[in-house]
């Protein structure tokens, strides 16, 4: 941008000269002069190519301009323009060059008229979109199906199809120098705590960055404790928990060209929710819940503990057992604890190279390295079959966690309880785990402890533990969560029609 | 919001309670008490926890006082240097305290599951946990008691439950005082009235951690309901450690417990878990035994940093946590492990309990002069006015 220049000229030739300068070698950003209305008013359209709904721009509105349109006066062509030229409501005039410039890097669609008052912006944006698709990482039996898109005004319609309340409110901000994405911030006006919103946009004005390409690094920015290996915010690719947390008094903030939003706040136990707990009866739901909780301890401690007990303690295995295990590591010339390391970062390179593959080959290599480098691993005597169980079974319990920006952390824990186990047994084990608790005792998600609803559990009455580790029949749940402000915490009135029958 | 501010609720005041004690007190009240007053000691424990209930009455009497923390409170009532003279004897005996548990923890520890491991880096180890504990606060601290509660409790009464039905009914009773022929050698001051004076005296000290509760009186929020918490966070522990001690007795007996280093070590390794999946639980029923004693140990670090910080402002920078450490670590290798139980326990009997009963008497009682003094000089004042 010249730096000096922020107002609109009133001259077209100027406003023309600027323009040609700015947008010199980009080509695809498309410039024309036109001449509209009845007496052959002189205007500049603008905007970039393919961004644009084409119909709408030279279809409807071009050719109503040029062909359609009576006298444009002289001394207020926008008015005129904008009362009689304009078939679409989604127009606005723009006085500032350095927003109407960026608008129309968005999608929109300018217009400079001689001796006007500002340019016109008209909302054009008709850029490619892949549309809605199903959630990849969050899939569901029941429920809907639908995901998050890249575009941050396709995903508010998609929450708003749920939330059909006039306190649903949008605050749309930019962030990135450069980049200049859209950040939109959605909250139910009754049901957030008022701290919350302003903890966030004092945390939104405390950074300025030249890009926001995802919410993952918005994510990492907005951070107060950016060092832990635990999120702080909870992103979503599905509509219905964005949603649902909307009801709960959370806010949800979406980004441009970001298929995930993040909400907040977010303690440990909205990272074991599922869409399908709630679709689901509570006795099925709870009994998944469960298993999710104890795969998660599974998928951080298996490996560690194995290690601290075959290596440190093996009396306390039956002695059938630990004769099993003794006679499965015959030949294994390397230490457990080094068969364990061994096996655990040949299957994180195998899940990072799952990713990095085409869809087609990702299965084929799922394959290839589950059942034939793990068989001949265990066939060459390099790792002993019960290594093989114990990370694969500790790789499928860290599946089971839907979150995984949550999951992720407890792989890295995981390393740091097995090299605790390996040299100080389950001494160590326990050290680890202990300073793993107090971390996460420290943690606070804008200030909501982060081991809620099991630590300060007596706030909100104790109904957050409703939602805990079991959760109960919905028609018990007639609380919302501590994130939403006092005095609305009710959300259900639930009249039991049967005792009236 | 609420997760930084200062606040304490009760439920985690009652839990870090039952946490503190029960972690000071499972493993060796229930040996030292047997020793002193063989079956009578049932009676013993419940004596010492009534005395430590009563001592927790007072304090919450005293507490009523405080406008501000207990370190403002002793400075307000005794002055400036009396107030630091005060707060420098809380600091060294806490830290000493630590040290001392500490050398108790790397004694059971390498004993019984960990033999290979060199007590320095046991001590250290733990202690460096501990010390990243204190950085973290009182929230973190109550957080971690609310959640370690269960850890600390359930495998005990796990322990008990599968091993009741080993226990012998008959070798409880009667209760009496030990007698001479079920006596250890070496112990002192043993059978008879007494052997359970003694014992109950002990466990009152051992309960005396409960001053605690000056230093986290401020932080409490609904504190008419306090007393009810403080009672249940007795409770709890008198309880289970009289549970444990019928349950010795009557698997080992007053002999047979005095025999051994260790009964309740022995206890979960002779018990046997349904199913046969675990041939030997002790070192598994150890590492929850260690959540405690972390606990533990970690609030003696952090209410003798609390006490530290009162005496002068220079010393509340974060890294002067490092000199304490130091400083608990070197009492720590001092000590000689074999000895670590009875030092621990001789220290708590002659010097922590009965400093943690007169102090908070003395403030008392310099308190209330005070507020004579206050009074009379007023009606001087006023007698003067109308004069």
């Amino acid at each position: 941008m010249h730096k000096n220049v922020t107002e609109v000229f009133s001259s077209l030739e100027e406003n023309i000269r600027l323009i040609e300068d700015l947008y010199k070698d980009c080509a695809d950003v498309v410039k024309r002069r036109m001449w509209i209305g009845e007496n052959h008013y002189p205007v500049y359209a603008l905007y970039m190519d393919t961004m644009i709904n084409r119909e709408l721009v030279e279809t409807h509105i071009f050719r109503n301009l040029m062909f359609s349109m009576g006298p444009v006066s002289w001394d207020r062509p926008l008015d005129d323009i904008l009362k009689y030229g304009m078939i679409t409501a989604d127009v606005a005039v723009e006085t500032d060059l350095n927003k109407a410039l960026k608008n129309m890097m968005s999608g929109d669609t300018l217009l400079f008229a001689d001796k006007g008052e500002g340019v016109l912006v008209i909302n054009s944006k008709g850029y490619p979109n892949r549309g809605v698709q199903t959630a990849e990482s969050e899939v569901s039996v029941h429920g809907a199906k639908d995901s998050f898109t890249e575009s941050v005004r396709f995903n508010t319609v998609l929450v708003r199809r749920r939330i059909k309340d006039h306190r649903l409110k949008t605050i749309q901000i930019v962030k990135g120098a450069r980049s200049k994405t859209d950040i939109a911030i959605m909250y139910m006006e009754d049901l957030v705590r008022p701290e919350i919103l302003a903890e966030l946009q004092r945390r939104l004005d405390c950074f300025e960055i030249d890009g926001i390409l995802d919410g993952g690094s918005l994510e990492q920015l907005l951070e107060k404790k950016w060092y832990s290996p635990f999120p702080q915010f909870q992103s979503t690719q599905r509509p219905d928990k964005a949603a649902s947390a909307l009801l709960e008094g959370r806010v949800v903030v979406l980004a441009d060209n970001s298929p995930e939003v993040l909400m907040l706040p977010a303690v440990a136990g909205c990272f074991y929710q599922a869409s399908d707990d709630y679709y689901d009866r509570s006795g099925i739901a709870s009994f998944t819940r469960f298993l999710r909780y104890v795969a998660s301890v599974l998928a951080f401690s298996l490996p560690g503990l194995y290690i601290a007990i075959a290596a440190f303690h093996p009396e306390v295995f039956p002695t059938s057992l630990a004769l099993s295990f003794a006679a499965s590591r015959q030949g294994v010339p390397f230490p457990l604890a080094v068969e364990v390391l061994i096996m655990e970062l040949a299957f994180e390179l195998l899940r990072e190279a799952g990713i990095r593959l085409p869809g087609a080959m990702g299965g084929t290599l799922g394959i290839v390295g589950g059942l034939i480098i793990g068989q001949a691993a265990v066939d060459a005597n390099i790792v002993s079959p019960i290594v093989v169980i114990i990370v694969a079974l500790t790789a499928l319990c860290s599946f089971t966690i839907p979150n995984e920006g949550f999951a992720s952390a407890f792989r890295l824990v995981k390393f740091f309880l097995i090299f605790l186990g390996m040299f100080l047994g389950i001494f160590g084990f326990v050290l680890g785990v202990l300073a793993l608790l107090v971390h996460m005792a420290s943690l606070d998600s804008f200030g909501v402890p982060y081991l809620m609803p099991f630590a300060a559990g007596e706030v909100n009455g104790g109904s957050d533990k409703k939602d805990g580790i079991m959760r109960w029949p919905l028609r018990k749940m007639n609380r919302r969560p501590v994130f939403t402000k006092n005095g609305a915490r009710r959300r259900l009135i639930f009249k039991d029609y049967t005792r009236d029958q | 919001m609420f997760s930084e501010n200062h606040i304490v609720a009760l439920r985690q005041m009652k839990r870090l309670l039952v946490v503190d004690l029960f972690a000071a007190t499972s493993l060796v009240l229930a040996p030292v008490v047997c020793r002193l007053a063989g079956t009578s000691g049932i009676f013993a424990i419940a004596a010492g926890c009534a005395a430590a209930g009563l001592f927790a009455f007072i304090l919450i009497r005293i507490g009523k006082n405080f406008r501000g923390s207990y370190g403002d409170y002793c400075k307000e009532t005794l002055g400036k240097w009396g107030g630091a003279i005060f707060m420098a004897l809380y600091c060294v005996r806490l830290f000493l305290m630590a040290a001392m548990l500490l050398a108790v923890f790397a004694q059971i520890v390498n004993h019984t599951f960990l033999t290979d491991i060199p007590r320095g880096v046991l001590g250290t180890a733990l202690l460096l946990l501990c010390v990243y504990a204190v950085f973290k606060g009182l929230e973190t601290r109550a957080r971690m008691g609310e959640l370690l509660f269960y850890l600390a409790i359930v495998p005990i009464l796990v322990i008990v439950v599968l091993s009741l039905p080993q226990v012998n009914p008959g070798r409880l009773w009667p209760i009496t005082f030990l007698k001479p022929e079920q006596a250890v050698e070496e112990m002192e001051n043993i059978g008879g009235v007494q052997g359970f004076a003694w014992a109950s005296v002990i466990t009152f000290s051992m309960f005396s951690v409960i001053e605690w509760l000056l230093f986290l009186k401020p932080y409490v929020r609904k504190t008419q309901k306090a007393a009810g918490a403080v009672a249940a966070g007795l409770l709890w522990p008198a309880v289970l450690n009289i549970v444990i001690l019928c349950v010795c007795i009557g698997i080992f007996s007053v002999e047979g417990m005095n025999r051994e280093s260790w009964p309740v070590v022995i206890l979960m390794q002779i018990v046997r878990f349904p199913g046969g999946f675990l041939s030997r639980q002790d070192g598994l029923m150890l590492a929850f035994w260690m959540t405690g004693m972390f606990m533990l140990i970690g609030g003696n670090i952090y209410y003798g940093m609390e006490s530290l910080k009162r005496i002068h402002q220079k010393l509340c920078k974060p890294w002067m946590i490092l000199f304490p450490s130091l400083f608990i670590l070197v009492v720590f290798l001092g000590i000689y492990l074999q000895d670590a139980t009875r030092i621990m326990i001789r220290f708590m009997t002659f010097i922590y309990m009965p400093l943690a009963v007169i102090s908070p008497l003395i403030l008392w009682l310099a308190g209330h002069r005070k507020k004579l003094r206050e009074s009379c000089g007023k009606k001087d004042g006023e007698k003067d006015e109308m004069g």
